[in-house]
């Protein structure tokens, strides 16, 4: 017997609804609205939506991040309107991302903004704004409509409905890019607003690229869904920077490894009343490697919640996993990493660690780790630690005269910074340093 | 002058320091000698300030200045410098990071402003050259991977650097071979000055070959049970502590 999906279909709570009278009443204005198979694209995850439901405690993927309670409200969908604002980028995230020196994509409030852009020009780089692909209705938005959700992502589902637009990027095979690709998310702000982008990245067989997103501090609601998809041989490095205090940031991302593929992501969170960034990493192909880093420093209220599903789908790969967290105040850092090792997924080599820097008594980490191995020959390991700053390390600075302060700071900069260690570019490690610093700063127990 | 007057101090509520009395004018070198579990660490820990130690009874002032009303970064900015047995390791704070942290601390606490970082490099590689100590393990984490000899010379530099007028050596010698324990006492010898005073704490007398003491006290049980000239170190060396061990049990 078959039991059609719909006779399942929970009840809709208000949470969904909000998000369902919000479709209804954007769905006409969406780019590629007159494309009829656009919108059976956006309709799909809308049904795909209906299902999953607005994620709360009691769903496994999001036991930590309950957005019926996080996400009370729904702003009115952002990046509809064609005017484009006046904006500073280096006010937005600071001089030096706003500076380095790299091939940009700037979005503003939900759409791409071509004048403050240089990735047009970036040679071996072929791009185009999801926006413009939509509205065309020709070759790749017959493309974008085929593409299938990832099973269970309701990020995916709610950026697919929503999407305003987005980058599709595409690295020649053995395209050596000498500056990254940085991608710069900011927002007007003039009122709260709900921003939806998706992004399709492919990277050529034996190309280097290095991609940097920027997604600067903000009161509205972003959500966003990435497909990079990694091809033989090639080599990505992709630094991801989440900041401020009220930006709420709702990320995952689906990404696919070919044979002999690198990845090393860098997935950063400063402060943020709530973010969560999802990655599925799957491997396609033999010997490829992936070397994940997470580092948070949340205080206040803050809220991040760094969720990695590791899909080893093919033999001989190798992934790491490290996450460093930082947590002061009231804040609350998550990390789940799941590893899976297909059955014919022989010879494989995943480890993954948490380490856990608890600065005050109502900071909490929580760390899941879930292996599901159906092969026999492989080595998998996870190990999760959770302190406070050492006082002999302490004490060692003070007797050399290094006030109170600053030595918590050198520690704590010590503590994070083994995740920054990777990045070869130095102006990016550089200004990735400076955004500890600058959170340091604010340390309120600096006197 | 470093003056320790009825000093008892405790740790976890076991007395370990009873009624420990020590002047050391400046210009001279004290050596505080004794049998394990006497109380030697424990004074060093008492004078650098570190919080697990509780002062219950007695002063202890530096240059007429009550050392027990500062916090450790205050005492090392009015002189005090521990050189510790155990140097901690801080993985992922280079030494030289770390180096000129303290000196511009200290800069900062007596009103100047901070090192240039040519003048800090100028400096660090002249005192380092000194101590036999490479500039590749200075741009490594503090301590970490550090042999036991460098760990120690690593000490005596931070203390070429920071020129701190009350020095406290909390065994230098320990875990060192002789080669290594000439360079690391050359390098005190180098400070020793009219106008600093040195505390140095030692179970072996070898260290004293090296740097000569103006006097040598024998600690047991927590306090000074003996004092004499650098001949009583010798004596010690002949005739052990046994003779400490059992006094005021």
């Amino acid at each position: 017997m078959t039991i059609h999906q719909t006779t399942i279909r929970p009840a809709v709570t208000p949470a969904e609804q909000r998000f369902l009278d919000l479709y209804a009443a954007v769905s006409g204005k969406l780019p590629g609205a007159s494309s009829a198979a656009v919108r059976a694209w956006r309709d799909s995850a809308v049904d795909a939506f209906t299902m999953l439901g607005v994620p709360h405690r009691r769903v496994e993927e999001w036991k930590y991040t309950d957005l019926r309670t996080l996400m009370q409200e729904v702003h009115p969908l952002g990046g509809l309107s064609p005017k484009a604002a006046d904006v500073s980028v280096e006010a937005a995230i600071g001089k030096s991302l706003a500076h380095l020196d790299a091939y940009r994509a700037v979005f503003v409030g939900g759409r791409f903004r071509p004048d403050l852009s240089t990735v047009q020009n970036a040679h071996g780089v072929t791009f185009e704004p999801l926006r413009q692909a939509l509205e065309d209705d020709g070759a790749s938005a017959q493309a974008i409509a085929k593409l299938t959700l990832r099973h269970r992502d309701v990020v995916a589902a709610l950026s697919t409905a929503f999407a305003t637009d987005g980058a599709i990027l595409a690295v020649s095979p053995k395209a050596r890019l000498e500056k990254p690709i940085h991608l710069i998310f900011i927002s007007t702000d003039e009122k709260p607003a709900l921003y939806a982008l998706q992004h399709a990245i492919s990277i050529g067989e034996e190309a280097e690229v290095s991609l940097v997103e920027t997604h600067g501090a903000h009161q509205s609601q972003a959500i966003s869904h990435t497909r990079l998809a990694i091809g033989a041989g090639a080599s990505v490095k992709h630094v991801r920077l989440v900041a401020g205090e009220a930006s709420k940031h709702l990320a995952s991302a689906a990404v696919t490894l070919a044979e002999r593929a690198h990845y090393e992501p860098l997935q950063m969170a400063v402060n943020g009343a709530l973010v969560r960034a999802e990655a599925a990493i799957r491997f396609e192909g033999p010997n490829a490697r992936c070397h994940y880093t997470g580092a948070m420093l949340l205080r206040g209220h803050s809220h991040a919640d760094f969720t990695l599903v590791v899909d080893h789908d093919a033999p001989g790969c190798e992934s790491r996993e490290l996450v460093k967290a930082v947590l002061d105040g009231k804040s609350r850092g998550i990390f789940q990493g799941k590893v899976i090792v297909q059955r014919g997924a022989q010879k494989t080599d995943g480890k993954q660690m948490a380490n856990a820097l608890l600065l005050s008594d109502d900071a909490e980490f929580d760390s899941k780790p879930e292996l599901e191995i159906f092969a026999d020959d492989v080595v998998c390991g996870h190990g999760s630690t959770a302190g406070q700053l050492d006082q002999d390390m302490m004490f060692y600075l003070l007797a050399r005269g290094i006030p109170e302060a600053d030595a918590r700071s050198l520690l704590i900069a010590a503590f994070v910074g083994e995740a920054l260690d990777k990045i070869d570019n130095e102006a990016l490690q550089e200004a990735l340093n400076e955004e500890i610093a600058a959170w340091l700063a604010k340390d309120p127990k600096h006197a | 002058m470093l003056e320790i007057k009825d000093l008892h101090a405790e740790i976890d509520g076991k007395e370990i320091l009873r009624g420990f009395n020590l002047t050391v004018p400046k210009g001279e070198v004290h050596a505080i000698m004794g049998p394990n579990g006497s109380g030697k660490s424990t004074l060093a820990y008492v004078l650098a300030g570190k919080e697990e130690y509780e002062v219950t009874r007695g002063s202890v002032t530096w240059d007429g200045k009550d050392l027990l009303a500062m916090s450790p970064a205050e005492r090392s900015h009015a002189g005090v410098f521990l050189a510790f047995q155990y140097p901690m390791e801080i993985p992922g704070v280079a030494s030289l990071t770390f180096l000129r942290a303290a000196m511009n601390a200290q800069r900062k606490a007596h009103g100047e402003g901070e090192i240039s970082i040519p003048d800090f490099m100028r400096r660090v590689r002249t005192e380092a050259e000194r101590l036999s100590i490479s500039m590749d393990m200075l741009k490594r984490p503090v301590n970490t991977g550090y042999s036991g000899g460098e760990k120690k010379r690593h000490e005596v530099l931070q203390m070429a650097l920071l020129q701190p007028t009350l020095c406290v050596l909390d065994e230098t010698d320990s875990g060192l071979d002789i080669d290594a324990i000439r360079i690391a006492a050359d390098g005190v010898n180098r400070l020793r000055s009219p106008d600093r005073a040195m505390v140095v704490i030692t179970h072996y007398q070898r260290l004293l070959n090296y740097i000569v003491p103006d006097v040598v006290h024998v600690m047991a049980h927590g306090r000074i049970l003996h004092s004499g000239g650098k001949e009583l170190a010798l004596e010690l060396e002949e005739t052990g502590y046994a003779a400490y061990r059992t006094e005021g049990a």
